[in-house]
């Protein structure tokens, strides 16, 4: 990639778009401090709305301006959300010296009161946002197959909000993004499967949208109306995250201009904690989103997150029930079994359905056992390479590439991605889990080498001005592993390594040992599969915890390792 | 000042200066609304806030700042002539300029600078020290990176 071409993306996403400075033009902006109401900031053009220039507002109450039952209902929204939250409608009011009939919506954030006022829009919008979104999620709500579900509600929310263009947009594992489904006006070109390139939303705008849920940019060649002053009470920048009226990127509303799109709406689709997508609303003209629509797209789209979330937590845990299974019959079979690391080569198609791959291959004494769609034996020098480059102790290594560890494509036999779960990694000792290539036609969304270009003036980079579909064909790559595989192969791994382990050569003494005290020994694992189990909840966990929690066990292993090597001692 | 570019860049540096200045200050956001006006006229979004900007302590200190922009008043009316030749003017994108200019801001600061002179060296180096600051603010608000802002369209400019 050019070196401009780089500094341009890294501009992109190190720009602070929630400290903009300013708002769209469609509303007004009075921020306030409690408990006086002392009005700290305006937008610029608040004269428009109370008839008073900014430095006849700002430092005075509010209450000289609007009315006591209008800060009343302000008070009571303020009251029932939490600072940082969404903005709240609070009331829809007649304000200033004119009565002009507007929406009112408040948040709370860095002690100030922040309230956004837009002139009230007749017509749509006018029924309860509840009702709405009710009637919205009842045609959603069943039997619907998961792009069934994404095409519905498309629908929905176009019939909602008479956007030309909507669509489900997910983000991939590498954070580029694809158009899984879309509902349109006939005459819009279609961008239904075509994927973006992850700089298209920038690593910042993915954390904001998890938090703010929905955006309207209602004219997106509007001219932003500063924020007078744009510092909050300590002095630093004001944050504007949670401002629907926040003025966003200059280079976003170019984006939109590239691509013909002359008023948007998005709505975050939030799953686990995680972005998982967009609802993503084009139009080719101005177009005004009410508060009230607004309001009900957003009580639709935390609906649909809620159902997305349901649906990736199924899934999830039907893997893990499979798993499971997997586990426990394995640990029956090598309990079993006089020496378990004999009888492990027997189980590979068992081993196979622990976690989703197309082969597996054990790597133990120097052999390799093969079941499935493996590469041929002649990469196991090439895979240990890789290994001992890439593996960190203890823990899975996983590539969805075949050029991390075959010399060609051709080389590696028809597979691509490996999951590695390490059982004696000094002895060469490995368990892999192959997934075979997938050569994938991929489209994007102009190209996606060029997500940046130059513009007329040939000086300054600006976003790329076509978005034909450009077709690429990706070879060498297999379906990614997810966070759920990996997990999976983790405790099968620690599972594996405690049998691998028990058998070392003296494993009828250990045989002996081992028919003394069974329960003993079961009763020991099913406490450390328990600790296995809280661990899963600890996936959040700060990485200085994480660390520490990782020395603590690998304590416990080395422990664990010694008793037995004693115990060996002894029994001999 | 001799190009409609250099005139955007002029209005973002100092409408930038103005916030903060008035942030420091406690004065009035009069002249950071004008520029406000200036800005949403020629369709620009203003340069965000950087750092923080906090209150400046002593008498002596807030008058050093208030040199400054007074000060600027006077290189604004040369500045309105070459505005004015771009196109510019009252009610077309050069508010700031034309009232900045016609202010008595620099007349009043004289006199109070005056009264000044009869204090303390204390006060007195507390005043350059304020002016240096806000020396200083001017210079990194007109040294921004200005690569990103995105040309406006030829109708929006005027």
């Amino acid at each position: 990639m050019n070196p401009e071409l780089e500094r341009a993306l890294q501009a992109c996403a190190s720009e602070p778009i929630h400290l903009s400075g300013a708002i769209q033009p469609h509303g007004y902006l009075v921020s306030c401090r409690l408990p006086d109401w002392t009005i700290t900031n305006v937008s610029a053009n608040v004269e428009e709305l109370t008839g008073a220039a900014p430095e006849a507002m700002l430092r005075r109450s509010l209450r000289e301006f609007i009315t006591d039952d209008v800060i009343q209902a302000i008070a009571e929204t303020i009251g029932f959300s939490d600072p940082g939250a969404p903005a709240q409608r609070a009331a829809v009011a007649n304000i200033g010296p004119s009565a002009k009939l507007c929406e009112v919506s408040v948040h709370a954030a860095e002690g100030l009161v922040h309230i956004e006022i837009e002139p009230h829009v007749h017509g749509a919008g006018d029924r309860s946002p509840t009702l709405v979104a009710q009637a919205m999620i009842a045609r959603i709500a069943q039997g619907l197959d998961e792009a069934g579900f994404h095409e519905r509600v498309a629908e929905q929310v176009r019939k909602l909000t008479g956007y030309d263009r909507v669509m489900v947009y997910r983000f991939r594992h590498d954070d580029s993004g694809e158009v899984v489904a879309e509902s349109r006006e006939p005459d819009m070109p279609s961008y239904l499967g075509l994927r973006y390139p992850a700089s298209d939303i920038p690593p910042q705008a993915r954390r904001l949208y998890l938090h703010s849920r929905i955006r309207v940019i209602p004219d997106a060649r509007y001219r932003p109306v500063p924020i007078l002053p744009d510092r909050n009470p300590g002095g630093g920048p004001l944050d504007l995250s949670q401002l629907s009226l926040r003025s966003v990127s200059p280079v976003h509303l170019e984006y939109l201009a590239n691509m013909g799109v002359a008023a948007s709406m998005s709505i975050s689709i939030v799953a686990g904690g995680r972005l998982w997508g967009l609802i993503a609303c084009h139009h080719r003209t101005p177009r005004p989103v009410p508060a009230g629509i607004r309001a009900a797209a957003d009580l639709f789209g935390l609906f649909v997150s809620m159902r997305v979330a349901a649906r990736e937590q199924q899934e999830a845990a039907r893997l893990e029930e499979e798993a499971r299974g997997v586990r426990d019959t394995l640990a029956q079979r090598l309990s079993a079994a006089s020496d378990p690391r004999l009888a492990l080569p027997a189980e590979l198609e068992l081993l196979q359905r622990a976690v989703p791959a197309d082969g597996v291959v054990l790597l133990q004494s120097g052999h390799w056992h093969a079941a499935g769609r493996c590469p041929p034996p002649e990469r196991m020098p090439d895979l240990l390479a890789w290994l001992r480059r890439a593996a960190t102790p203890g823990a899975p290594v996983a590539t969805d590439r075949c050029d991390d560890w075959s010399p060609g494509r051709e080389a590696a036999g028809g597979v691509a991605g490996v999951l590695a779960l390490p059982l004696d990694p000094a002895r060469d000792e490995w368990l892999l889990f192959f997934r075979r290539e997938q050569v994938e036609e991929v489209r994007w969304a102009g190209r996606p080498d060029q997500p940046m270009e130059l513009g007329d003036d040939g000086q300054r980079l600006g976003p790329r001005r076509s978005f034909e579909a450009w077709t690429e064909t990706v070879r060498g790559t297999s379906a990614p592993w997810s966070d759920a595989d990996l997990r999976i192969a983790s405790r099968l791994g620690l599972a594996l390594r405690e049998f691998h382990q028990r058998g070392g050569g003296q494993a009828e003494a250990r045989e002996l040992r081992g028919r003394r005290n069974p329960l003993d020994v079961r009763g020991h694992r099913e406490r450390l599969l328990r600790l296995s189990e809280l661990l899963d909840s600890l996936v959040h966990v700060d990485p200085d915890t994480a660390s520490a929690l990782a020395e603590r066990i690998a304590q416990l292993e080395d422990e664990l390792r010694q008793l037995i090597t004693s115990g060996d001692a002894v029994a001999e | 000042m001799d190009t409609v570019d250099a005139y955007r860049r002029y209005l973002l540096g100092m409408h930038r200066f103005a916030v903060d200045y008035e942030c420091a200050t406690g004065a009035l956001p009069r002249r950071s609304a004008w520029l406000a006006g200036d800005l949403a006229a020629l369709s620009l979004p203003p340069l965000p806030a950087e750092g923080r900007c906090v209150p400046v302590a002593g008498h002596a200190a807030r008058l050093g700042w208030h040199y400054v922009m007074a000060g600027s008043s006077l290189g604004a009316r040369r500045l309105l002539r070459d505005a004015r030749r771009l196109g510019f003017g009252p009610g077309r994108g050069a508010d700031f300029l034309a009232r900045h200019a016609e202010g008595g801001d620099w007349d009043a600061l004289l006199a109070q600078l005056r009264e000044q002179e009869a204090g303390d060296d204390a006060r007195r180096a507390g005043a350059v020290a304020g002016a240096r600051d806000a020396f200083a603010l001017v210079y990194t608000c007109f040294e921004r990176d200005f690569d990103r802002i995105p040309m406006p369209l030829p109708e929006d400019c005027r």
